[in-house]
């Protein structure tokens, strides 16, 4: 399996979480790639082998030169100790590099960025695994209600392990997560760096100003503003500031800087000059390392690239490029600014192949770059991107199981005019995906009813091919769902997808993944605030939305306080140049200096409250086979001594994902309200809210801090992935799970949803099932108002796994000459013979 | 009228190796061969049936509690009592983990037809539309016949799959509303079709004939069981026949061992087989020796 698969496409199938890694891929010592030149192949080889470091280089710079200048507003403060950093942090240029840059001279390094949290920086804890009682977690309010009906309940509460408590791992002992340091570096970081930034980190500020009310929501709402997490899922203009050239935008920053009329504005322009002076100086080092190797290579070829690496680097991101080359390389290191600027782990690569193709063009045409050499550059570009590694926070690190970051390349779509996108670049990209197991970047396509046939052809071929390598977004629903939050047409349809599935629109800064939020904790909640009865399941219905109304009312408010705070410690010039408005109006991002601003964020386990919801609906208020006071004792035991009732809540009760109108309605309602809701609040900056259902691994996390819920799921188990139905719970095939999914308003949800099919690999046995498979999605997107799928070609690994939980796979369809059926119908004979056959196809 | 209903044990969506595109296969219950390799062996009563799943049996015994009949016993391995049970089918409804459930389900026209209208769009976008298998689904002449005439009125693709055991007469007013045959040939040597089937294969082979002298699209699918109907001899005449008929596509479907999981979750009835499954190198030789100029022979279907 391509490893990049796992990034957030595929669903381990024994954790049902929706991300994972092949953690095969980055211990084997060799990958198999087919990448176009041996350079290429040995640069992809080198960095998948390395190992992953921490690099304290970057924050020792920060913290020494941040505390030096305590006097100077805070943008000029964190521009002068972003370009202490940048001007100093070791550089290396790598053997057989073509570009060149780095996060330091470390191949793979994370830095740390503990100014904005550094709780989950942990040096020397162990790795413990707890089993805990449930009622530690959100289970409490159910349990204390249930034990005034039963007594016993005190002492019988559920243990479940939980995941949560993994979170206090050392960064050495975390699995496929592990990063090494040296003694030096953990010293310094215990003694200077860690201790400043206890109590001054934006995360400790913010959690100061939050509420008794609104601390206690971190039970089901997680924070992901922290640049260690997601702060910059929006779309740098990339284009832009490659075309202006940085000194060009240093010229206007100072122009400006003299006419502006507020020391807020004047010291704003001030560290924009900064922070391009220092991008370009981190140029200029590397070309002076350049030369330097180049009067020392012995090999002349080497010595000529070396020298040409050099006269591209002191021309750009200074100047606009004047080649494939230059854009490339300029692209790269103004990637990396906003990288080591901000922060952010998920920065994304935006449209990667409509930004490069005007100078692909020109060059082709030129006669100065044939498609071998640009086949060389975009692989080399594509295998730097696979050096970023970065230190995701404890308990981050989880929730992105398996992949530190997703560094998002958009490809395909229409462009700001409405035509379509397509360049050769696209394709060569889709080429480059198949040639080897890239866990970066993450590939998004953008299809439109009109893209051009050969472009959907192999894409489709891609993705059922077994590499699991992209997913793919429908532009139709995704531009209606932006226009309906007020964004101009070109700012619509000029959107990317930042960090796992979520569009952001052109010109609008601000993350469109803030937080997550435990949707089914919110009705374990409700369930547990206590003996109301109610007479029908509408009024039980509204008292749910009631009790999530206001949880999401706290969870806005929180939010201002966290945007509040970011804007007072962790103001950004750099990042500002990538946005239009803060050149003009003076101001950075994080202060609302942006034209448009917005915010998103996630509801996890969707389809577990639907199914929970629609249980409740069947069992206490249709069939009258339970009361709610049997069913809260029921939850609170965890099922134990209720096997039967907890199957009849699993087995006899509408589920969501089989085109079942019981369930569906349901659940469109619930998506119209909780889109009604958030469309009510406007961000600390002033823009809109938008509503994601999309989960990475959190759909794990979150189930092992919830109960047993009333869709028959055990406490600990994890949620529904995504916007998709739960695990096992779709049983009717992939055209009802479809079209389940297009009963929901989906252009409400424009914050971004994951759906996620899987597929035995023999089900693409032949051309006519890859047409078959492009029209089903055809179908959903054009047809149906789809906005998202991903497909999981199953492993034999997996089908292993199906033989032992054969319970988890209901769902897994296998394909037989004449009929198709159920995996774990199929005697162990078959079963063992399409494994050795899955395996012969892996070979 | 009371409108005409009949016995569906199953309908599968997102098929796509019925016929062309995506297609939803319709399961009509009831068949008049007794194939001792029958992959669905629950399909060939023509009445609803009960199965039951022991692997999700928890024992709860809920549904003992409902048996007028007293056939369900939770000490004997399969629970059911074959001989008692009368596939009433009260015991289905309060089984928790659907270890029981009634295979077959009488359904009304309109119902099957607006359970297969769901998928319209997929069918639109791939070409695809809506086959007919069993069992054997003309058994239930009448309902097939109906379910077919509205699906064309509908504009939907019609695939049938059959034994082509019937009579002329019964099986033509079938065939105009049927965009597509599936004809299922069990062999062609007389004696073992007989034996393998249980029943004489003359009149199946004299409809395909009509059929192919009408021009119709016909696909032949050819199980090959081995040890029953597909050493050379068999192979031969095949082609032989296949010639005669000018099929231009034929289905090789190498023997598949699923029916043998399926006989312990239902009222015995068939002899296990004890076969393993065809190895695909045998099924792609096979195809090897059916295969010419103006005859495409593929493994499996699609």
């Amino acid at each position: 399996m391509n490893a990049q698969a796992a990034v957030q496409m595929t669903e381990p199938e024994s954790t049902q979480s929706e991300s994972t890694q092949s953690e095969s891929t980055q211990s084997e010592s060799t990958l198999s790639n087919r990448l176009s030149t041996a350079r290429t192949r040995a640069l992809f080889e080198r960095v998948f082998n390395a190992p992953m470091e921490i690099s304290t280089a970057r924050i020792e710079l920060f913290t020494s030169a941040y505390r030096e200048h305590a006097d100077r507003s805070m943008v000029l403060r964190r521009a002068l100790a972003n370009q202490a950093v940048v001007e100093q942090i070791p550089i290396a240029i790598h053997d057989d590099e073509l570009l060149v840059g780095g996060m330091s001279d470390k191949r793979k390094a994370a830095l740390l960025f503990p100014e904005s949290k550094s709780e989950g920086i942990k040096i020397d804890s162990r790795f413990r695994q707890f089993s805990k009682k449930v009622s530690s977690f959100g289970l409490s309010s159910i349990a204390k209600v249930a034990a005034q009906f039963d007594v016993s309940l005190r002492a019988k509460v559920p243990m479940v392990p939980l995941l949560m408590d993994k979170i206090y791992d050392g960064f050495e002992l975390r699995g496929s997560q592990a990063f090494s340091a040296s003694e030096p570096e953990k010293k310094a970081l215990v003694r200077d760096v860690l201790p400043y930034w206890k109590s001054r980190s934006a995360y400790r500020t913010y959690e100061g100003r939050l509420s008794k009310e609104e601390k206690k929501l971190q039970r089901v709402f997680t924070y992901t503003a922290d640049p260690q997490f997601m702060a910059n899922l929006y779309k740098p203009d990339f284009d832009k500031v490659m075309r202006q050239g940085l000194l060009e935008a240093i010229r206007e920053a100072e122009d400006r800087g003299k006419a502006a009329e507020t020391d807020e504005a004047r010291d704003f322009y001030r560290a924009l000059v900064i922070s391009s002076q220092s991008l370009i100086a981190y140029s200029e080092r590397y070309a002076s390392e350049a030369e330097r190797l180049a009067s020392e290579a012995s090999n002349p070829e080497r010595r000529q690239e070396l020298i040409e690496i050099a006269a591209t680097l002191r021309r750009v991101p200074a100047h606009p490029p004047a080649s494939f080359r230059e854009a490339l390389q300029s692209y790269w290191l103004l990637y990396l600014g906003l990288t080591l600027h901000d922060g952010g782990t998920e920065v994304p690569f935006a449209r990667f192949d409509q930004i490069l193709a005007p100078y692909y063009e020109a060059d082709i045409s030129a006669g100065t770059l044939t498609e071998a050499a640009a086949r060389e550059l975009v692989e080399a570009f594509v295998v730097k991107a696979n050096e970023l590694v970065f230190f995701l926070e404890n308990g981050a690190n989880l929730w992105e199981d398996g992949n530190t970051g997703r560094l998002t390349l958009t490809l395909g779509g229409v462009d700001a005019a409405g035509n379509d996108a397509t360049t050769p670049l696209s394709f060569m990209l889709l080429d480059i995906i198949e040639a080897a197991p890239l866990l970066q970047p993450n590939f998004a396509v953008r299809l439109h009813s009109a893209a051009p046939e050969a472009f959907v052809d192999r894409v489709m071929g891609v993705m059922t091919g077994g590499s699991n390598a992209l997913h793919v977004f429908n532009d139709q629903v995704i531009i209606k769902g932006l226009l309906d939050k007020g964004y101009s047409i070109e700012q619509a349809r000029d959107y990317i997808i930042a960090g796992c599935v979520q569009p952001a629109p052109a010109d609008a800064y601000g993350s469109v993944c803030a937080g997550f939020v435990n949707l089914p904790l919110t009705l374990e909640q409700f369930l547990g605030q206590g003996q109301k009865s109610y007479s029908s399941f509408e009024s039980f219905l509204q008292g749910y939305q009631e009790h999530a109304g206001h949880v999401l009312e706290q969870i806005f408010a929180s939010l201002q306080k966290v945007d509040q705070t970011h804007a007072e410690l962790l103001p950004d010039s750099f990042v500002s140049l990538f946005i239009d408005g803060p050149m003009e109006q003076g101001r950075d991002v994080k202060n609302g200096g942006a034209v448009r601003n917005q915010t998103g964020i996630s509801l996890v386990g969707f389809a577990t409250l639907v199914d929970s919801l629609a249980a409740i609906r069947t069992s206490v208020f249709e069939r009258d086979e339970l009361d709610l006071p049997r069913l809260r004792r029921m939850l609170a035991h965890n099922f134990e001594g209720y096997e039967a009732e907890r199957l009849r809540l699993l087995n006899k009760a509408p589920k969501f994902g089989n085109d079942d109108d019981a369930a569906d309605v349901l659940a469109a309602q619930l998506v119209d309200f909780f889109a009604e809701q958030i469309g009510t609040y406007t961000t600390y900056r002033g823009g809109p809210y938008t509503l994601g259902f999309h989960s990475e691994a959190g759909h794990v996390i979150y189930g092992s801090a919830v109960a047993a819920s009333a869709d028959g799921r055990k406490a600990g188990e994890p949620l529904s992935p995504g916007v998709g139905p739960g695990s096992g719970r779709e049983r009717n095939g992939y055209t009802a799970t479809l079209r389940s999914l297009s009963k929901l308003d989906l252009a409400k949800v424009v914050g971004g949803t994951s759906s996620n099919l899987r597929f035995h690999p023999r089900f693409f046995d032949s051309p006519s099932q890859v047409e078959r498979f492009k029209q089903l999605i055809s179908s959903y997107f054009f047809d149906l108002g789809g906005q998202h799928l991903q497909i999981n070609v199953v492993s034999s690994e997996t089908l292993r796994d199906a033989q032992q939980h054969p319970q988890r796979y209901r769902d897994l369809l296998v394909r037989i000459a004449g009929y198709s059926a159920r995996f774990i119908d199929l005697t162990t004979s078959t079963q063992d013979e399409i494994i050795s056959r899955t395996e012969t196809a892996e070979r | 009228m009371a409108e005409l209903t009949g016995t569906v044990f199953d309908i599968q969506r997102y098929s796509v190796k019925d016929g062309p595109g995506i297609r939803t296969v319709v399961f009509l219950k009831g068949c008049p061969l007794r194939c001792v390799w029958c992959e669905n062996p629950e399909s060939l009563s023509i009445k609803p049936q009960l199965g039951f799943q022991a692997r999700d049996c928890i024992r709860c015994g809920a549904c003992a509690e409902q048996c007028p009949l007293a056939a369900l016993d939770l000490d004997r391995a399969q629970r059911v009592d074959y001989e008692r049970c009368d596939d009433c089918g009260l015991c289905v409804a309060p089984c928790p983990s659907e270890a029981l459930r009634m295979i077959g389900k009488p359904m009304g026209v309109a119902e099957v037809v607006t359970e297969v209208l769901r998928d319209r769009p997929f069918y639109e976008r791939s070409g695809g539309g809506v086959t007919l298998s069993g069992g054997e689904p003309t058994m239930q002449h009448a309902f097939c016949l109906a379910l077919l005439q509205r699906f064309k009125r509908e504009g939907l693709h019609t695939v049938i799959e059959t034994s082509g055991l019937l009579s002329w007469e019964r099986l033509r007013p079938i065939i105009e509303h049927v965009d597509l045959l599936y004809y299922d040939l069990k062999g062609v040597l007389p004696r073992a079709h007989k034996s393998n089937t249980g029943v004489d294969n003359s009149l199946i082979q004299e409809n395909a004939r009509k059929l192919a002298a009408l021009g119709k699209a016909i696909v032949f699918r050819l199980v090959m069981v081995p040890g029953h109907n597909a050493d050379n001899e068999h192979l031969t005449e095949l082609d032989r026949f296949l010639t005669e008929v000018s099929a231009d596509e034929v289905h090789v479907l190498p023997y598949h061992d699923h029916g043998e999981a399926k006989l312990a979750t239902i009222r015995p009835r068939q002899q296990s087989l004890g076969l393993q499954s065809m190895p695909s190198q045998e099924a792609e030789q096979i195809a090897a020796k059916l295969r010419t100029d103006t005859r495409r022979v593929v493994i499996g279907g699609g």
